[in-house]
């Protein structure tokens, strides 16, 4: 329960921030464009990866003002600019450049729930520059011609400072009051479905108050439903920009009408809305999710010969799904195929969402203090269909592998308790295990492995 | 009931102590009401002349096939209350006996501090003291029973240094903090 929780306010911070004081923290990098530092929304956090910057998509989309378009099934990213286009993967180092293939140097990768590009990879293709000044932690961005609609002081005239002093939403209207008569710029972004209102010189007046730096504020959008989220920030600082994003909810399509009437800046919206959204489900096929334990950040334990569970897992995992693919009665979605780690309740998300029929989680087991120790043991958790699974798939590993039995054991595991299809972990055996690690390593066992899965899965499913 | 009977012995530990202080009128020792080692029922703390006291605890490890908890007793000698826990845990992670496998061996305690009835230890768990699912299960009620016998402790939380980690090794999550249930 408390997890699900959890995993609701992990998937909330993908898009959402929490109203917070943002912290003058010494150490944090800064990003510059054009001379103007963005303020990042306080829930973003920039990562340097072997001394490269990694940027959550959701920058590129809302500070750098490119589109991206995030694809989780295939986790792909597509971020647009113009004529510009770029395709990255979550995990892959090669990009796609209108249609070149080329090299990064850190691939894309998802941490805690949100996807991180390279800084410099992603700025220069779009067209900036890019510095670094590694002391000061700060990343400057310029751009030559192609960003849209950066508020400028070209007039001269240091602008005076316009003040909003009230934002409220009603019967798909947005309605700003100003002390002046201005025209923001708009934009909309996918992913979701946003758009955003940029007022120039512009300050938060008696409503900024509350909010300081990065903070936000937010309308109360409960009567509106195909209204997600409206939120509004002080976005720049110098000079000042107020943002207001309108997030909508289950909309196929958006028009809006703009005018100005007596300092009130008005938004008209008219939206088509997205049918009731479709259920994954495919042609009748079996859906079997097999998730290849641990990866990336997490080792899991180290074996014998010192070699990473998770290369163990994700070895054995793939030949699994090769075995798998050859399958006519089943489509196989793997949680991981390369060496990152989505976090557990990601795995278990993935599952449900597809409304798998079969989850297997594949673990090589440790316990460095008794090496002696050995032997293949499955989990599952409660459930009466996991436990006949977990019997099946257990007792062709044993057949296969010739190792210790060890059991099928009820085990209270997140990933085989909150999936809701039947589901199971297995402990192939003891890495820690001089011989049956060796076993472990070798292809040949490898695929003995693999194939007793399969069997034991094609069992359950009666294929 | 049970508490009755905790009470009596708690008291009977009490007057132990009264007795050993009072025939050894020199000793300048902690007050002794405050000890917690006297609020303890399964044990009775001894103070040798140096100011450390020795204790008999019971701590929790893996039978020799990694299957379920056995307890064991063990003596530790400690100097405060803050020494009586480190010396715990490393009871916990010692692994002498051959028909007794240690969860949390090779596992370093950086530090554990007890405030108002919640002791946080925090550890660092080398990639290769990390155990499988079974095994994590095991480790974290191994700490749970062992440390929950002291009974002024009433939660634990564990860091992993100095975080408060949804898991300790990867298969089972864990509540921050860790309570009697």
């Amino acid at each position: 329960m408390k997890k699900s929780m959890m995993m609701l306010l992990f998937t909330a911070l993908l898009f959402f921030l929490i109203p917070m004081h943002t912290q003058a923290a010494a150490k944090q990098t800064k990003i510059f464009l054009d001379g103007q530092e963005l303020v990042l929304p306080h829930s973003v956090e920039v990562v340097n990866i072997r001394n490269n910057i990694m940027i959550p998509i959701r920058v590129v989309a809302e500070n750098l003002k490119f589109n991206v378009n995030w694809d989780k099934k295939t986790q792909n990213v597509h971020i647009q600019q113009g004529s510009k286009a770029i395709s990255l993967t979550v995990g892959k180092n090669e990009a796609l450049v209108e249609n070149d293939t080329v090299t990064l140097n850190v691939a894309p990768q998802m941490i805690k729930n949100t996807v991180v590009v390279p800084m410099r990879f992603v700025s220069e293709e779009m067209g900036l520059s890019v510095g670094w000044n590694n002391k000061d932690k700060l990343v400057t961005l310029s751009s030559n011609t192609s960003l849209p609609s950066e508020p400028s002081n070209e007039s001269g005239i240091e602008a005076t400072t316009n003040q909003i002093h009230e934002i409220n939403y009603a019967s798909n209207q947005l309605v700003v009051s100003l002390d002046q008569e201005i025209t923001p710029v708009i934009t909309t972004l996918q992913n979701p479905e946003r758009i955003v209102v940029d007022f120039p010189s512009t300050n938060l007046g008696d409503m900024g108050q509350a909010l300081s730096g990065g903070a936000m504020g937010r309308l109360d959008t409960s009567e509106s439903p195909n209204i997600a989220d409206i939120r509004y920030s002080l976005f720049k600082n110098d000079p000042a920009q107020v943002r207001i994003v309108i997030e909508l909810n289950n909309v196929r399509s958006v028009n809006y009408e703009q005018q100005t009437i007596a300092g009130k800046f008005i938004l008209d919206l008219s939206m088509v809305n997205e049918p009731v959204p479709v259920t994954p489900v495919s042609s009748g096929k079996k859906i079997v999710v097999i998730d290849p334990g641990h990866g990336g950040s997490d080792p899991g334990t180290t074996s014998f010969s010192k070699k990473p569970e998770k290369i163990f897992a994700l070895a054995l995992g793939l030949k699994v799904q090769a075995l798998l693919q050859q399958e006519s009665g089943i489509e196989v979605i793997m949680t991981r195929e390369t060496d990152i780690y989505p976090t557990r309740s990601e795995r278990v998300k993935l599952a449900n969402d597809l409304k798998a029929d079969v989850f297997v989680s594949i673990h090589g087991n440790s316990v460095k203090a008794a090496p002696q120790v050995s032997g293949t043991e499955t989990y599952y958790y409660q459930r009466e269909s996991s436990k006949e699974l977990a019997n099946l798939i257990h007792h062709n590993l044993i057949k296969a592998l010739g190792f210790k039995d060890r059991g099928v054991r009820n085990g209270n595991y997140q990933v085989i308790r909150e999936t809701t299809m039947s589901a199971v972990l297995l402990e192939v055996g003891f890495l820690s295990n001089k011989s049956e690690e060796e076993a472990m390593m070798s292809e040949t066992n490898q695929n003995k492995a693999a194939q007793a899965i399969v069997d034991g899965i094609k069992e359950y499913l009666t294929l | 009931m049970k508490k009755g009977i905790y009470l009596a012995i708690a008291i009977c530990a009490i007057s132990i102590l009264a007795v050993g202080c009072g025939s050894k009128p020199t000793s300048s020792g902690p007050v002794q009401g405050s000890d917690p080692a006297s609020t303890s029922p399964e044990t009775t703390a001894n103070q040798n002349e140096e100011g450390e006291q020795s204790q008999d605890i019971q701590v929790f490890y893996a039978d020799d096939q990694l299957l379920q908890l056995e307890q064991s007793t063990k003596n530790i000698t400690f100097e405060d209350d803050s020494d009586k826990y480190s010396k715990t845990f490393a009871a916990l992670k010692s692994n002498d006996q051959t028909e007794l496998i240690s969860l949390w061996n090779g596992i370093d305690l950086l530090s554990s501090t007890f405030n108002q009835g919640k002791l946080t230890l925090d550890v660092h768990i080398p990639d290769e003291a990390r155990l499988g699912a079974g095994g994590e299960l095991l480790a974290i009620d191994a700490l749970k029973e062992t440390f929950f016998q002291f009974e002024e402790i009433s939660s634990i939380e564990l860091l992993v240094d100095g975080d408060a980690t949804e898991s300790l090794m990867g298969h089972v999550e864990i509540e921050h903090p860790l309570t009697r249930e």
